[in-house]
């Protein structure tokens, strides 16, 4: 129900639009600061307070596009999209697209793919544990899912990811100017995946044919299907070199 | 289970001492922990060493979400997960904020002024009764740190507090640096809040360090949770302690956040006013 003193509302239009509604202004005591002063320690901490969840969410912006630019588009994005939930976890998940579509990060082509990258590492972080196959307990499957008697499916913390760019590699160049430069030409596809073993998340660069493999199961294929319709494209595909690395950092849930 | 201990210091419990805590339990300077609930929504990696945790210590949520100053009802989803995370982890007490953060299509990440009037009142204990209906249990509201008031004002802070407590049977979390805050930004004493305040109602304490910040001239205390307990916190804290029985209290550091140790011998200090209290209480006493 609105309020008779809807300050609430006009409150929330000011902090999220720099301008301070004067119906507001008129409303708070100024006790020797200007009300526009005292709305501004508001602001500061509403906006600002969340620009520093994204840049937390998101941390290899500054390193790769500056501070001042990583800064701006993170305002941008807060006054155009405020938090729907007081579930912060939740927000700006769709943060990668929002910068592809900026025309100022033109300039940083690869920006939205390490979004999208470190979007998978947050989600990872917080999905629901889930029983999985391990190197401790798969021997004891291995019939099951011969027989078709077990459904495998991905572990909710495993996300997939393709990009122009080697993501992993500039982040690390990000990161440690030591590093070797990557190639940035764009010409070649890379392929990710994001895991979790135990409380650490890992990404990981992944060949053509392991990325199309985890695809098909992602969108609900068995493994014989998955494995089949792999094989059809990528004949050479080493199932089971795959299998035992993905089965090590805890892949496949059931 | 977790060990009996007689301090009623507890620690804000926060990512960066996950690991040591659980290592190393510091049962000698806490007896509990509080969490942030948000923060552990979904099972993920933050629940799982909160499960280890919760093997130590006791653990209270503090919620940063309800929004219970709002002029719209709590969220029935927000609430439905925080029913979920208390099945699971079965803390001991509730506690949210006397603010509102919610307003229409927006949630902001801040804990936002309430005028004292009539018709917020209303609304705050509606939300509290709600909230205390879903959830199947009493909270505890927690007074703010504010950086304006309102001219519509009604009525002073500890009255809208007292009031709220009086019809919804909801508790108290007395912050002493909001309180320290609140005068120094809007011109009271401290104690005349403490003596105002029903303090029966009172079941936590909060301690935590303000940043002064210089605006034209003019000093504002900013409640930044980012550094020490001031000296006029640890004086205030000490004058409650002296006039009225003592409860579970918790060191708060949510930035910059400090080495361990800093925080727990914050908990020490807290705890040596306390003693020294009691001590002169039952030295009055016996007089």
């Amino acid at each position: 129900m609105p309020l008779k003193f809807d300050y609430q509302q006009q409150m929330k239009d000011a902090l999220l639009s720099n301008h301070d509604d004067v119906a507001l202004m008129d409303e708070i005591c100024a006790d020797g600061l200007s009300a526009a002063q005292r709305m501004g320690i508001y602001r500061h901490n509403v906006v600002g307070g969340l620009v520093e969840v994204l840049l937390a969410r998101y941390p290899t912006l500054v390193p790769l596009a500056g501070d001042d630019f990583a800064r701006g588009m993170a305002q941008r994005y807060i006054l155009a999209h405020p938090p729907q939930s007081a579930n912060l976890n939740d927000y700006a998940a769709d943060y990668a697209a929002f910068l592809a579509a900026q025309d100022e990060a033109a300039e940083f082509p690869f920006l939205s793919g390490i979004a999208a990258l470190e979007n998978l590492e947050h989600l990872a972080y917080y999905a629901a544990f889930v029983p999985c196959l391990t190197l401790e307990n798969v021997d004891g499957f291995l019939p099951r899912i011969e027989a078709q008697d077990l459904t495998v499916r991905l572990n909710p913390a495993v996300g997939l990811l393709q990009s122009a760019y080697p993501l992993r590699d500039l982040r690390a160049y990000a990161e440690d100017n030591n590093c070797p430069a990557p190639d940035m030409s764009g010409g070649t596809p890379h392929y990710f995946m994001v895991s979790r073993r135990d409380f650490m998340v890992e990404s990981h660069e992944i060949s053509a044919a392991e990325f199309a493999f985890l695809n098909a199961v992602a969108e609900g294929a068995d493994i014989h299907r998955a494995l089949e319709q792999t094989l059809q494209n990528a004949p050479d595909f080493d199932f089971t070199a795959s299998w035992q690395k993905w089965v090590e950092h805890h892949v496949f849930a059931f | 289970m977790p060990q009996a201990n007689k301090t009623v210091m507890g620690l804000g419990l926060r990512h960066p001492h996950y690991r040591q805590i659980i290592e190393c339990p510091p049962h000698e300077q806490i007896s509990w922990v509080e969490i942030h609930p948000e923060n552990y929504f979904g099972g993920g990696i933050n629940f799982k060493f909160l499960e280890k945790i919760r093997e130590d210590f006791p653990v209270s949520f503090h919620g940063v979400g309800l929004s219970l100053g709002s002029a719209e009802a709590v969220s029935a989803h927000h609430l439905q997960q925080l029913k979920i995370l208390i099945d699971q982890i079965e803390p001991f007490q509730f506690s949210d904020h006397a603010s509102w953060s919610m307003s229409g299509n927006a949630h902001l990440n801040d804990l936002l002024p309430l005028a004292y009037t009539a018709e917020n009142l209303d609304n705050l204990c509606r939300n509290i009764d709600q909230a205390q209906h879903v959830l199947g249990r009493q909270i505890l509201i927690e007074n703010p740190s504010t950086y304006l008031r309102f001219k519509q004002d009604e009525m002073t802070e500890w009255a809208f507090l007292n009031e709220a407590v009086a019809r919804t049977g909801c508790a108290l979390l007395l912050d002493i640096n909001n309180i320290v805050v609140q005068g120094h930004n809007h011109g009271f004493a401290p104690t005349d809040y403490l003596d105002q305040i029903n303090f029966a109602a009172v079941k936590e304490i909060h301690l935590a360090g303000y940043t002064p910040r210089e605006i034209d001239g003019q000093v504002l205390y900013i409640d930044t949770h980012g550094e020490q307990v001031h000296n006029d916190v640890w004086q205030t804290f000490t004058y409650a302690m002296a006039h009225y029985n003592p409860v579970r209290t918790l060191i708060e550091w949510d930035n910059n956040m400090p080495d361990l140790d800093i925080l727990l011998a914050e908990c020490a200090k807290a705890d040596a006013i306390i003693t020294k209290a009691q001590a002169q209480g039952a030295e009055d006493h016996a007089a």
